[in-house]
């Protein structure tokens, strides 16, 4: 099993960072709106949100490690198999000639730092469509590649 | 149809099409209605609105005009907006015919095509004649079955000859469903239960039930409370224990007796007449009293097979089946990927309906294997918990009696055991079978070669036991209620069952 490409721990904590600082954003708007339209002051203001400030950072910069830690996958000549989970796990496994279409698609942080994500498309409603996050965008590419040529040669 | 309008094999809709689409005049009305309250002059703003939607229904039905070629269904329509749709027969999956009440009156059907994972790429002919109707089924997916290389491998008996022979020619009915089975349905479903419950509530909100009436004829008026019976029933406990009994007991049979008449009363509605009918490597159900529906599958395209039993209904034998089916657009309704095979049926009579599914199925042949027994444990700590929460919070809050709920325990464990009982799956390849549920258990079956993906998921509980469950995907799962899974099996057996389908699958190559 392989694990991702370490980089996509930063994409991860950046992605996380962001979250949090419009999560902060919205809530010190609603916090500074109601305090001042309805004169609730329940808390000091600016503790809602700079709760979400500390939550927000600890849990944007310490999960990232874990969640890469137990993501594994592997595409082996008939199957791909993913394990991730750190409190849930799974553990898929798309038999490969039931692969409809292979994507990969990259946000501009993922660019940034050189890294894609491989979609696998099969034809399940819900769940089946798997997706590897963190490649290097020129594995990436190779593993989209090698995909649908196997899909060529079974038809 | 046989009209001056049908000029190169171009058709268009029943004449009565504007008639049934005028119901969007009282939308119209209504906007009207609405831009007057606005300000302007009133009748002016209704008669424009109305003149402009009743042109526009007239126009869109000159402009609706509809072929069959060799290849294709063509479709040209649209008022503002032109549009020409061409659906090759090829992607036709089926066509399915609907008519509500007034569509009955009139002769008349909706006439929907099916295509195959269409993104909205469906024909939807609003209305056309009974026979219309019948023609496009026909000539629409009896000539394209041939061309289906899966309905071949699946019907050895498919022999080009069957080109020819339309397909009313060939179908013969399996089973008919009868008024009394229709009753039984009713009767045993657990919507009883739910429709009881409801019929409780919204009395209590909004009073719409004769239950004062009923209640003043037991119980001497000085005790009757002003309010709605339910809520009088709960003053009187205060004052009068018989009479509360009474009241309790009246209101309970009413209750009862009302929601499962209901019950009843929709079941019959629902599937009055339901007939299963087999034509080639067809399936075709039709059923309903007033809006009476008429669907058709082809066996090559089930994703897997639903066997419903109610705890009711396992006491008494019987069960109710359905059928998933993919190649619906991803627009369509939940409801509407699965389709009823039954609304009842003898348990001793399933293997029959299988066998009409999956020819070949042996239902009587299936050895069940059990879950981990550890899954028991895990059963009963997921009621335990429940018990001891809410004992502890009683005793906290209301005193220590309440920790006498803790011994609800032993009936939970009971109930865990039973449960065990219910959990289980059988990998008799070519199929998949998994079954869980205790108050009302589901068997799914599911053909090897429809599995798409296999998962293997464990929450924190799970983990420490060292069991998971495995998640069969298939296409066209709806989101109402959990796929075909197998729940808590051992860790190791389940990562070895996930690895011999997923070569199972591999085995059977790719289908599409």
């Amino acid at each position: 099993m392989n694990p991702l490409d370490p980089r996509v721990v930063a994409v991860w904590r950046l992605t996380g960072l962001l979250t949090a600082a419009i999560l902060t954003a919205a809530v010190g708007v609603f916090d500074y709106w109601v305090i001042a339209r309805f004169d609730l002051s329940l808390v000091a203001p600016g503790v809602a949100a700079g709760m979400v400030v500390i939550l927000g950072c600890a849990l944007s910069l310490l999960w990232p490690p874990l969640r890469y830690r137990f993501w594994h996958w592997d595409v082996r000549p008939d199957r791909v198999l993913i394990q991730k989970g750190v409190v849930w796990r799974s553990r898929s496994v798309i038999p490969r000639v039931r692969v409809q279409h292979v994507d990969t698609r990259s946000s501009p942080l993922q660019r940034w730092f050189g890294l894609s994500s491989l979609i696998i498309y099969t034809a399940g409603t819900r769940g089946a469509d798997a997706e590897i996050p963190g490649l290097a965008a020129e594995e990436a590419e190779a593993l989209r590649e090698q995909l649908a040529r196997v899909e060529e040669l079974d038809e | 149809m046989s009209s001056p309008d049908e000029q190169g094999g171009w058709r268009r809709l029943h004449p009565v099409t504007p008639l049934l689409r005028s119901v969007q005049l009282l939308y119209a009305f209504l906007i009207g209605a609405v831009a007057a309250r606005l300000g302007g002059p009133t009748v002016l703003v209704l008669v424009v609105t109305i003149g402009a939607v009743a042109l526009w229904i007239t126009v869109g039905y000159l402009r609706y005009r509809y072929r069959v070629t060799e290849d294709s269904l063509i479709i040209h329509h649209g008022v503002l907006f032109r549009q020409r749709r061409v659906i090759p027969r090829s992607r036709i999956q089926n066509v399915d015919l609907r008519a509500g009440l007034l569509q009955q009156i009139l002769g008349v059907v909706t006439a929907r095509a099916e295509t195959a994972g269409g993104q909205g790429t469906e024909a939807l002919l609003h209305v056309v004649s009974r026979e219309e109707g019948e023609r496009l089924k026909e000539t629409l997916v009896a000539l394209r079955a041939p061309l289906d290389s899966t309905v071949q491998m699946e019907d050895v008996e498919a022999t080009p000859s069957m080109l020819v022979v339309p397909t009313a020619a060939r179908e013969t009915v399996l089973r008919r469903v009868s008024l009394g089975e229709l009753v039984i349905a009713g009767a045993t479903s657990n919507r009883a239960s739910l429709l009881v419950a409801a019929l409780l509530g919204g009395d209590y909100f909004l009073d719409f039930m004769p239950t004062d009436w009923l209640l003043s004829r037991f119980i001497p008026p000085e005790l009757m409370a002003p309010e709605t019976a339910v809520k009088g029933l709960v003053q009187m406990a205060q004052h009068n224990v018989q009479a509360f009994l009474i009241g309790l007991f009246v209101l309970t049979l009413f209750f009862g007796l009302a929601g499962w008449a209901i019950s009843i009363l929709t079941s019959v509605m629902r599937y009055f007449d339901f007939t299963i009918a087999q034509g080639g490597g067809e399936l075709r159900v039709s059923y309903g009293l007033l809006t009476r529906r008429e669907k058709g599958f082809r066996r090559s395209r089930v994703q897997n097979v639903q066997i419903e039993e109610s705890i009711l209904r396992r006491w008494l034998g019987l069960a109710s089946l359905r059928v998933q089916t993919a190649g619906y657009g991803p627009g369509v309704k939940a409801d509407e990927r699965v389709e009823t095979l039954t609304p009842i049926t003898r348990t001793g009579e399933i293997a029959n309906y299988l066998s009409a599914v999956f020819p070949g199925f042996d239902w009587e042949a299936v050895e069940w294997r059990p879950s981990h027994p550890r899954a028991r444990q895990r059963l009963f700590i997921r009621r335990a918990l429940v018990i001891v929460l809410v004992s502890v919070l009683l005793a906290t809050f209301q005193g220590p009696w309440g920790l006498l709920l803790l011994v609800a325990l032993a009936p939970a464990w009971f109930l865990a055991a039973a449960h065990y009982h219910h959990l289980g799956h059988a990998p008799s390849d070519p199929y998949v079978l998994t079954r869980e549920g205790l108050w009302t258990r589901r068997t799914h079956i599911v053909p090897t070669r429809k599995i798409q993906s296999l998962h293997l998921r464990q929450s924190p509980f799970q983990r420490r036991l060292g069991l998971g469950t495995l998640a069969i995907e298939t296409a066209g799962n709806p989101y109402e209620w959990h796929g075909p899974r197998s729940v808590d099996v051992g860790q190791a057996y389940g990562v070895d069952l996930q690895e011999t389908l997923a070569s199972d699958v591999t085995k059977t190559g790719p289908v599409f």
